[in-house]
């Protein structure tokens, strides 16, 4: 003889021993469970047959090795690696979050570095020399004879030679660019420090 | 980081500072006679100037030297005739004008370098003509 109560409980039993019902489903079916002793039998072949085989399940789990596993799943969850500029812009933004201080410091003393660095370096980086546009004879001297004197000469081209002329007797004049003179041109007056003109 | 920096901006001060002023020039000694002769192709300017005063007929160069004037370190050449030459840097100004001092057999001067431009100075007789200090702006 059919009970149409346990008709109608009997699809419930097997999500009632999986947990699968709500709160209400499941008070019915526990009152159910109270008047019906076959459906509690049957509740509890299937809380048997669930023990089994979680059991079972579990054997075979133990028996089985899972670092394999755990290492591929652990390969897939490890994020790889980031390209260089991800990086610097990565550790960037931390520098700036965590070290803000001192990463200012260290800018505002390399500024310096640098303030200092490059007027310094310009001033003394390779001065060639060079700067003038034409040669200028500050001083030129030659023996203290009175028949000597040293004359310098400037070019057009702005080049300078010195001469050394043999003095008339009135003392000698200073010479001009190209200027013929009565001085006589010698090379081997003595040296010892008679300033000419310039 | 600011260790490293300050480091940085010490080391470039010390080293700028330490630098001492130098200059680079062409020291070329020049035989010239008035004998017949050939003239180096590279003097011709040097004769056609020295032309007013003496028309030389022979030139050539016998020494050619580039030297790293130091700041009062003399730099010495030898001449033909068994005498020497000397170079002295003695200064470069602010405005990057090298002022060196010239001493020859000859002649001693103090004279400012100048951008393409050379002096010349007598250094003494030799050979039946003269010798030549040229001092220029190395190519």
């Amino acid at each position: 003889m059919k009970n149409p109560a346990r008709e109608k409980f009997l699809p419930m039993l097997s999500p009632y021993v999986d947990g699968e019902l709500t709160p209400e489903e499941r008070q019915l079916v526990e009152q159910h469970l109270a008047n019906s002793k076959e459906s509690a039998a049957q509740v509890a072949d299937f809380r048997a047959a669930d023990g089994l085989m979680r059991h079972a399940l579990e054997m075979q789990a133990d028996s089985m090795d899972w670092k394999a596993f755990a290492d591929d799943v652990m390969a897939k969850v490890t994020p790889e690696k980031l390209p260089l500029f991800e990086r610097l812009k990565l550790s960037l933004s931390e520098m700036f979050t965590y070290q803000r201080g001192p990463l200012m410091v260290g800018f505002a003393a390399a500024a310096l570095a640098v303030l200092i660095a490059v007027p310094v370096t310009m001033k003394f980086a390779t001065p060639d020399g060079y700067g003038a546009s034409k040669v200028q004879v500050q001083m030129v001297s030659v023996k203290d004879t009175s028949s000597f004197k040293p004359v310098v000469m400037e070019t057009d081209t702005g080049d300078a030679i010195i001469w050394v002329v043999e003095s008339t007797p009135d003392g000698g004049k200073k010479k001009k660019d190209g200027e013929h003179s009565e001085e006589t041109l010698t090379q081997d007056p003595p040296l010892d420090g008679k300033q000419g003109d310039l | 980081m600011i260790r490293l920096s300050a480091s940085f901006a010490v080391l470039v001060s010390l080293a700028a500072f330490a630098a001492e002023p130098s200059v680079t020039v062409q020291a070329d000694v020049v035989f010239a006679s008035t004998a017949p002769g050939s003239v180096d192709p590279s003097l011709t300017k040097m004769r056609d100037a020295m032309a007013p005063k003496v028309k030389y007929l022979t030139m050539k160069k016998v020494d050619s030297k580039k030297l790293d004037l130091v700041q009062n370190r003399a730099q010495t050449i030898a001449l033909p005739n068994q005498k020497t030459a000397e170079l002295t840097l003695q200064q470069v100004n602010d405005d990057n004008v090298a002022t060196v001092k010239v001493k020859t057999p000859s002649v001693e001067a103090v004279y400012s370098l100048a951008k393409d431009k050379t002096l010349s100075a007598p250094a003494g007789a030799n050979d039946g003509g003269d010798l030549w200090l040229v001092v220029s702006q190395p190519k």
